[in-house]
């Protein structure tokens, strides 16, 4: 009976979340101390706690340091956590409604919508990808959001909303018509190709925290929206069928979820650009050493893939310093072998 | 009430073929009525109908009410499908499965309470599963599967439980004690069972009335001794049997027109 008494619904013990934030706070802590000027450990803990409101602790910085920290570093860093937590959330979400483990947030053509968006705003409004012009974030939330109403649209008109392969294939077409727009008109304005290329690799660029704010609550409702429906996702891993004979509405349920992630990874995109693989492989990495519970996997897919993506934009600032490594690139670059490390150090199997 | 369950003029087409076409059931409360019929007769579509998972004409009513016209919420806590091959979610202990079968009880963005925890446990228990409850689900044997997928169903707290072919992927032992124990489940709490099922003498032991469906269509239905007849076996399975009586029960024996000679001696 002993055994019995600890059967509960899954959920995130304590020891969990301590990790979990004691990693991410870890990597703020680590985004903040790297950098041309270095800044000790105790220094940089004491501005991130004055950050909160209505506290203030004295510090051995100069101005300058000081400066840095508060106007280039933190909303740097912060805008990683975000940017991580939303693309991995997204991702979590997009598999458990999807059921398919491979599915990340650009499925649906969220990173073609994106590409296009930008690219127009980029060739015919000259924003360069390095203005403070937020005409490129715009452009491609806009696109990014469209291009899944595209595919969802286009999914039910074939398939009558019924199959999920059908919305997925439908996700596939309208990303490749999408990708190919998108060639065009970058093929036929070849002066801003870098530019454009820039932005599809994906970097962390901020002016203060203006990034972070214009961000910030769409990130929120995505992930609002996203943890209302933990345990539906779970009720969905016994596929359409049971789950609606379970007395479960699929098709709303997936609706919702679908929204939630596409406003979550459209935002991420808009001020990020693409950086890939960190919404597959965050969630998979705390399936593996979590469990595949949604109850479980997206809370700590959030703050995980923000520390991760924290951790990556340091490697991508300070490898080749003072130029900087695309994120994207580096997200690949470190993520799939800690995939594989992951992979090999658990019994769990997907 | 009178009638639990009751079917009428009840029919399925997808993509203009005929599924089933006019069927006319009535299930009294904890009863157990067998579906049978050879393959692609229909049993499936009807369980799958009477849950609302293909859309259908004619009406399906519990205790009155037609089920076309309740929340898909109403209809899981009074009806319950066990489908032949349950989809196993990857890395899901049997426990928190069986949870998932109380999400019917639920608000939408509610989470299991004690209550539901308790109930969870209970069903496991009465399934005789209880000690697999931290397993993962891919670990388990056909029998241990069968019953946890019961146990889900079971934690719905339906009214009526349907069944698609509970004993197909099961030996010979599994099938006897599934099939025992959702007949204990239907005594002790009064559970209405409607199995679709392939051996003719487990259904005849176990049913209390059968229905055979044949190309979609209800063309028997009574107890097992007045539908299991050689003739209509024949006729719709397009088999040769021999119906039998052992100990006072049916037994349906397959036979063969040039059967083995017996051994000398």
């Amino acid at each position: 009976m002993a055994a019995r008494t600890e059967l509960a619904a899954p959920a995130v013990g304590w020891k969990w979340w301590l990790g979990a934030f004691a990693i991410l706070f870890g990597a703020i802590l680590i985004g903040a101390m790297v950098g041309p000027a270095s800044i000790g450990f105790v220094d940089a803990t004491k501005v991130l706690v004055s950050l909160l409101p209505g506290i203030e602790l004295a510090t051995d910085l100069s101005e300058l340091e000081l400066g840095i920290l508060e106007v280039v570093r933190f909303p740097r860093v912060f805008l990683a956590v975000l940017v991580g937590a939303a693309l991995s959330l997204s991702g979590a979400a997009y598999q458990g409604v999807f059921r398919n483990p491979l599915a990340d947030p650009y499925l649906l053509g969220v990173a073609a919508g994106a590409g296009l968006g930008a690219t127009l705003a980029i060739v015919y409004a000259g924003a360069g990808a390095d203005s403070i012009v937020p005409i490129i974030p715009a452009a491609a939330f806009v696109g990014a959001i469209l291009g899944v109403l595209l595919s969802y649209g286009l999914g039910r008109t074939v398939g009558g909303a019924r199959t999920v392969t059908s919305l997925i294939l439908a996700g596939v077409a309208v990303a490749a018509f999408l990708t190919a727009i998108q060639t065009f008109v970058q093929q036929r304005n070849a002066e801003t190709l870098r530019e454009v290329y820039d932005w599809i690799l994906g970097r962390l660029v901020t002016t203060g925290w203006s990034e972070f704010e214009l961000i910030l609550p769409y990130v929120l409702i995505s992930a609002v929206g996203i943890f209302a429906h933990r345990r539906a996702l779970d009720v969905m891993s016994v596929g359409d069928e049971e789950a609606s004979s379970l007395g479960l509405q699929v098709g709303r349920t997936r609706l919702i979820v679908v929204g939630s992630a596409t406003l979550g990874a459209a935002a991420a995109v808009a001020v990020a650009g693409l950086i890939g693989f960190v919404g597959i492989i965050v969630p998979h990495a705390v399936r593996l050493v979590a469990g595949t519970s949604y109850r479980r996997v997206l809370p700590l897919s959030a703050l995980l893939g923000g520390a991760f993506l924290v951790l990556a934009d340091i490697v991508a600032r300070s490898v080749l310093a003072p130029a900087e490594v695309p994120i994207g690139v580096v997200t690949a670059f470190l993520g799939a072998p800690f995939f594989v490390l992951v992979l090999r150090t658990s019994r769990r199997v997907m | 009430m009178t009638t639990r369950l009751s079917v009428h003029s009840l029919g399925v087409e997808i993509d203009r073929s005929v599924l089933l076409t006019g069927v006319d059931l009535t299930v009294d409360p904890g009863e157990w009525l067998g579906l049978i019929g050879p393959n692609g007769a229909g049993k499936t579509t009807l369980l799958r109908a009477v849950v609302g998972l293909v859309d259908s004409f004619g009406s399906v009513r519990v205790d009155g009410d037609d089920l076309g016209g309740l929340s898909a919420g109403e209809r899981a806590r009074r009806v319950a499908l066990v489908p032949q091959r349950p989809i196993i979610p990857p890395g899901m202990d049997a426990f928190t499965y069986v949870l998932l079968g109380r999400t019917p009880h639920l608000s939408y963005f509610a989470s299991e309470g004690k209550h539901d925890v308790e109930i969870a446990i209970r069903t496991l228990d009465e399934m005789g599963v209880a000690e697999l409850s931290h397993r993962d689900m891919s670990t388990l044997s056909g029998g241990e599967l069968q019953r946890v997928v019961l146990a889900r169903a079971l934690a719905q707290e339906p009214e009526i439980l349907l069944l698609d072919e509970p004993t197909s992927a099961l030996d010979v032992g599994n099938q006897q004690q599934v099939l025992e124990v959702i007949d204990g489940m239907r005594s002790l709490r009064g559970l209405t069972v409607v199995a679709a099922i392939h051996d003719l003498t487990l259904a005849a032991q176990f049913c209390d009335r059968l229905a055979l469906l044949s190309e979609g269509e209800l063309v028997a239905s009574g107890p097992p001794q007045q539908v299991l007849t050689e003739e209509t076996i024949r006729v719709h399975y397009d088999a040769t049997v021999n119906i039998v009586w052992i100990d006072e029960q049916l037994a349906v024996i397959p036979t063969r027109q040039n059967g083995v000679e017996p051994p000398k001696g």
